[in-house]
């Protein structure tokens, strides 16, 4: 992975100097919350319902196991010994003590990790497929890209000050496991007659406007990425919407002008861009590129795997549904689960980090993924440790099985954190697992992701989900919308609101008959509830919400 | 600091005031806002959740207001 140079150390030095300095000031009295509310912004620091909030990034969802140590030890002395892993791959700390925010800023930089760029309105952290260097249906590793982009991004003074923030994702496979669509600039590696290029999409976001990126450029070669992401980001700084923050994200612009004019207006910037570029961003990344090669990996039996997969009826559940395809002979990816029935999505423990942290360094060559969907992955392990990973995992509550199931469910803090939230996400995502832990449904359900956010800035990504909540605030009360048919995939869509929202007690009952009537309805036990959606359409599962009476009046209007 | 011995402001123009009042003590508090309490048994009461919440912590631990208790 990627190890900061004499530039990038001393650049997060003389940040965190700066901001220790600000942070004094604030305290001292010199400097207002008002005063000081833009410098904190600059550092990841928030304000939410009960204490600051620090915003961690992990580029590319990439950690070590030393950065992971780090971030347990971290929320251990400064924090109330837990973190959460939020769906753009950052990792938030919720009980902060100011005074104590210059301290844990410095000790990220001990393991080269920051939170510049986390807030405001910059380009945000770059984020990637969670299985970069390791998918079997990779083309090509997306993280020296976003590795790239995040040196280019960081500091860079024309974008400071864009009309609002601003998110990259990048996948090096044909199949989407980054949220690309969803994202302002949306990066996917592809492959032309031998040569990589970059397909590139612009104006996917959720929130209040949600919208599935279009495509700007079929393959933008290799060599023009930068000045091409730089034309486009150049583009919208100028022509974004400053006036109005909720038409201000580039998804508006391109709405508002349409893709073609966008198109023809890049290609112009570009012919300036493109001279700009001296080929010093081409020297850099190949530098880069050198500090992802693959691991050394080993060729010998999985005699030990089998054994478990055959014999234990536990680890075989674990590993059908929490185990991917790796691209060498002999290994998997394995995902951590950070979603044990009735937690907190996303939080671990600062001794979960450590068990987490232990083990990439004995058996997954020191690596680890945080996933947009808020688990940890194992992305290098040899099958053959497979069942010792296990055994350890389980006796510190990380084995749970339920990877891609009803009950891995994203969620964002909601109300129970969050300044803007409207609604609570957590409790329900609890309820939720709870429920279908006891019915003990969850494997014959199979497929189905749950995603809740709890204001309409979509943070849990409710509108991709194939079933998606949103929590909104209705005359005082929490209420909850559903929305059928989300997919985060490369066949990115929105979810169709089903109608009414239900209450904070409604709203579990109201999941569990949208599952029923998929049981019911579902050709075959292989016929996924996203396929099933697709084919049967909002009628049965609106009838299961709302009755006979209720659907046909709604067909009527 | 116990919210039972709350204050309930009824007057708007003396709500402000102290508004006003509170926002200077930047060295003390931040995100200062008025919120909409009724009388209760315990001092006031708020009218909407999000005050409910702010006033004891978050659900899913049992941190914040309500761990000082």
């Amino acid at each position: 992975m990627y190890a900061y140079n004499d530039f990038d150390a001393a650049f997060v030095a003389e940040r965190n100097r700066q901001f220790r300095a600000q942070v004094e000031r604030r305290i001292d009295g010199s400097l207002t919350e008002d005063e000081f509310k833009p410098l904190r912004l600059m550092n990841g620091l928030y304000l939410q319902l009960h204490a600051y909030m620090l915003r961690v990034a992990i580029p590319y969802g990439t950690l070590n196991s030393a950065q992971m140590r780090q971030l347990a030890y971290i929320a251990d002395r400064w924090d109330k010994g837990y973190g959460h892993f939020t769906t753009r791959q950052n990792i938030q700390y919720n009980w902060p003590q100011l005074r104590d925010v210059p301290d844990m800023l410095d000790a990220l930089a001990e393991v080269e990790m920051h939170a510049i760029q986390t807030s405001g309105n910059t380009i945000r952290n770059v984020t990637a497929d969670h299985f970069a260097g390791a998918a079997a249906d990779e083309i090509a590793d997306p993280r020296p890209v976003a590795e790239l982009l995040r040196q280019w991004s960081t500091d860079h003074p024309e974008f400071q000050f864009l009309p609002r923030k601003f998110k990259i994702a990048v996948t090096g496979s044909p199949n989407d496991r980054a949220v690309t669509a969803a994202h302002d600039v949306a990066i996917r590696i592809t492959e032309r007659e031998g040569e990589i290029g970059y397909a590139v999409l612009v104006g996917g976001g959720l929130g209040r406007t949600p919208m599935i990126g279009k495509v700007i450029n079929e393959f933008v070669p290799q060599e023009d990425l930068l000045p091409y992401v730089e034309a486009i980001v150049s583009v919208w700084n100028l022509l974004g919407r400053r006036d109005n923050k909720y038409k201000a994200r580039i998804k508006i612009t391109v709405h508002e002008h349409g893709i073609d004019e966008i198109r023809r207006l890049v290609e112009a910037r570009f012919a300036e861009t493109k001279p700009a570029f001296n080929g010093a961003d081409l020297d850099l990344f190949e530098t880069i590129k050198a500090h992802f090669t693959a691991p050394s990996f080993t060729n010998r039996p999985v005699s030990a795997y089998t054994r478990a997969y055959d014999n234990d009826p536990v680890f075989r559940a674990w590993a059908d549904t929490n185990l991917s395809d790796h691209q060498a002979e002999g290994y998997a990816i394995a995902q951590i689960s950070l979603k044990a029935h009735g937690e907190t999505p996303g939080d671990a423990t600062a001794d979960q980090m450590r068990v987490m942290a232990d083990i990439a360094q004995e058996f997954g060559h020191d690596e680890l993924r945080i996933s947009h969907e808020q688990n940890v992955i194992l992305p290098h392990v040899h099958k053959d440790d497979l069942p010792v990973i296990h055994a350890r995992l389980k006796s510190h509550g990380l084995a749970t099985a339920n990877i891609g199931l009803v009950s891995d469910i994203i969620a964002c803090p909601g109300m129970d954190y969050c300044a803007l939230a409207t609604a609570r996400s957590i409790p329900i995502a609890q309820e939720i697992a709870t429920r279908f832990d006891e019915l003990k449904i969850e494997h014959e359900i199979g497929d189905l992701k749950i995603k809740i956010s709890g204001c309409i800035n979509a943070c849990g990504h409710h509108h991709v989900g194939h079933i998606g909540i949103l929590g909104l605030d209705r005359a005082g009360v929490e209420n909850y919308q559903i929305t059928l048919g989300g997919d985060h995939t490369e066949t990115a869509a929105l979810g169709d609101r089903t109608g009414p929202g239900f209450s904070a007690e409604d709203i579990v009952p109201a999941i569990e008959r949208i599952v029923d009537a998929y049981l019911d309805h579902r050709d075959s036990a292989e016929e996924t509830f996203l396929q099933a959606y697709r084919r049967l359409g909002m009628a049965p599962f609106k009838t299961a919400l709302y009755g006979e009476k209720a659907d046909k009046r709604s067909e009527a209007a | 600091m116990d919210l039972r011995d709350a204050e309930l402001l009824t007057d708007e123009a003396h709500a402000q005031l102290r508004l006003v009042e509170a926002s200077a003590r930047h060295a003390e508090v931040v995100g200062v806002y008025l919120a909409d309490m009724e009388p209760g048994a315990n001092g006031p009461e708020p009218t909407h959740f999000r005050e409910a919440f702010r006033r004891t912590g978050p659900s899913n631990y049992a941190h914040g207001k309500q761990a000082e208790l």
